[in-house]
């Protein structure tokens, strides 16, 4: 287990693990920073994150790409051993999140304190802002943790939230912001709103690895994300409070202080979006920005966000398994696994053992109505507790022999779902749909499963010993 | 400096074609053009008002 301080000691171990490709030729901010961070997600599954230092039109500006692009960079930000599986580090993450809550440690000043611009703030100037795919309505920052309370328990430390939304940039001082209803942070802004109040925001650009993960986390409202950050990295959470009363990581690079502007909404987007599409426009909140403070030659970073896989479907892997597998074990001790790594969970597979006959669809059920699965979980595939939900071969295999559609496919109508799924009509609603790929137990006698094969006697045997001839071979 | 004066930008949004522009920033991928502008991304006035708003705003407390 490991904890960083800030971005730089991060990228200072992923240089050492030869998992930071530098790139000293001198770049354009258009195309080439979104095009690299889009081809290194193409390379590999293990591929590193990219720092950009001589950016055409900028003196010093620094920036990083793909920090949380591949399943090695997480196992290093994990503190777990580097080639560690997808399940291994699943399993790991589980271990961590189920110590909640650990605790939040305050400080006086960061170095994110060192420059302050509160008059005449130009956020084009202040930051190397860029646009990610051509279709873009503007420039957005798309990898800021966004730090709001709730106006009606504002000295709340719980009801505290870090999410990350994407940020339009529309003026010197002014962003848009997508708070979506399914984020925390829009009940927050409700209640401002019905107070007829701003909403003062605080915007942590360039951090150390682990609160992007915890902001990205669907966990229940009122569990504090840095109380979830200080038991994932193993030691507590540092922070810095800001004038307005909002905690800040104390390793940030940049922090944007403003105000959400109660009741005004206009028009944001087109932004490229997750699903691999982009997101229409949409009329949503506006950001006045107040006051912008930095680490002295600060690290702007951000995350190409386009089809699948991006650096995005990495960062939100684990993270977005592990309170679905906790909240449904809750319920159901059978559950065994969870994999929801696809597309932020928008398909989710569960494996677990069966209690009796119909079983898994009640699982099924549940992983719908969990906070993440209110807006994602739009098919949820459930297969016995021997099948591997992280290993798509089994999956598959589960799919194409135990599903008989006529009794093990259940379509639910019109249900909600995050209004970026392109598939929704109208946006934001949703028929969903649960497959039963497990073996029917008493009394669902549906089918022919009395002769299920297993493996010939001594195969475990067999497979220690040629693992271990193979190794040998090969090294 | 205004659109006009740079000599790079015309003199309407190249998305929705309003006159009331300004220029924030300068990018080496520009498309000021509203001819060249991609047409599923092409916005007429009377499509803004039509895009959802989002969260909805609620009514205001009774004090």
């Amino acid at each position: 287990m490991r904890a960083f301080k800030n971005l730089r000691e991060f990228l200072q171990l992923l240089d050492a693990e030869k998992q930071l490709l530098r790139i000293s030729d001198e770049v354009n901010l258009e195309p080439d920073l979104a095009a690299a961070g889009r081809a290194i997600t193409q390379l590999s599954e293990t591929s590193p994150a990219l720092h950009f230092d001589r950016i055409k039109g900028y003196d010093k500006a620094q920036v990083v790409l793909n920090v949380h692009g591949s399943w090695t960079n997480l196992a290093l930000m994990l503190g777990v051993e580097k080639n560690a599986s997808l399940r291994e580090q699943f399993f790991e993450f589980v271990r961590r999140y189920e110590q909640f809550p650990g605790t939040i440690e305050h400080h006086d000043g960061a170095p994110w304190q060192d420059v302050v611009v509160d008059k005449d703030v130009n956020l084009f100037e202040l930051m190397p802002v860029f646009r990610f795919n051509r279709g873009d309505g503007g420039f957005f920052i798309d990898k800021a943790c966004i730090v709001s309370r709730d106006p009606d328990d504002w000295n709340n430390e719980d009801l505290e939230t870090v999410g990350i939304y994407r940020l339009q940039v529309k003026g010197k001082n002014r962003l848009g912001i997508q708070p979506v209803p399914v984020h925390d942070i829009a009940i927050h802004l409700d209640h401002a709103e019905q107070l007829g109040q701003d909403l003062s925001i605080a915007i942590a650009v360039g951090n150390e690895p682990i609160i992007p993960v915890a902001a990205s986390m669907s966990v229940s409202y009122g569990q504090s994300k840095y109380k979830m950050a200080a038991v994932l990295q193993g030691k507590p959470y540092p922070v810095v409070r800001t004038g307005k009363g909002l905690n800040v990581p104390w390793g940030s690079e940049y922090v944007l202080e403003g105000r959400i502007l109660a009741r005004q909404r206009e028009p944001e987007g087109p932004f490229g979006e997750f699903p691999g599409q982009y997101s229409g426009g949409h009329r949503y909140p506006v950001i006045e920005i107040d006051r912008v403070s930095h680490c002295k030659d600060p690290i702007y970073e951000a995350l190409y966000l386009g089809v699948p896989w991006t650096e995005m479907d990495y960062l939100c892997a684990v993270n977005t398994c592990a309170p679905l597998y906790v909240q449904l074990k809750k319920e159901f001790p059978e559950v065994v696994a969870v994999n929801a790594i696809f597309t932020l969970g928008f398909i989710v597979i569960v494996s677990t053992q069966r209690r009796y006959g119909g079983f898994a669809k009640a699982v099924g059920l549940r992983v719908m109505t969990t906070p993440h699965g209110l807006g994602y979980a739009k098919i949820v595939i459930v297969v016995d507790e021997t099948v591997d939900p992280f290993d798509m071969k089994q999956v598959m295999w589960a799919v194409s022999t135990k599903v008989n559609p006529a009794g093990d496919v259940t379509i639910l109508p019109n249900l909600c779902i995050d209004l970026l799924d392109p598939a929704s009509e109208p946006a934001g609603i949703s028929h969903r749909m649960i497959i039963d790929a497990t073996t029917p137990v008493w009394p669902d006698r549906r089918g022919n499963f009395g002769q299920a094969l297993d493996s010939p006697q001594q195969t475990d045997e067999w497979r220690k010993k040629l693992g271990a001839m193979l190794k040998e071979l090969r090294t | 400096m205004s659109p006009a004066e740079d000599g790079k930008h015309g003199l309407a949004c190249p998305r929705c074609r309003s006159g009331t522009i300004e220029v924030l920033t300068n990018s080496p991928e520009e498309n000021t053009d509203p001819d060249k502008y991609p047409a599923a991304f092409r916005l007429k006035p009377e499509d803004l008002a039509k895009f959802p708003l989002v969260p909805t705003i609620p009514p205001l407390r009774r004090s």
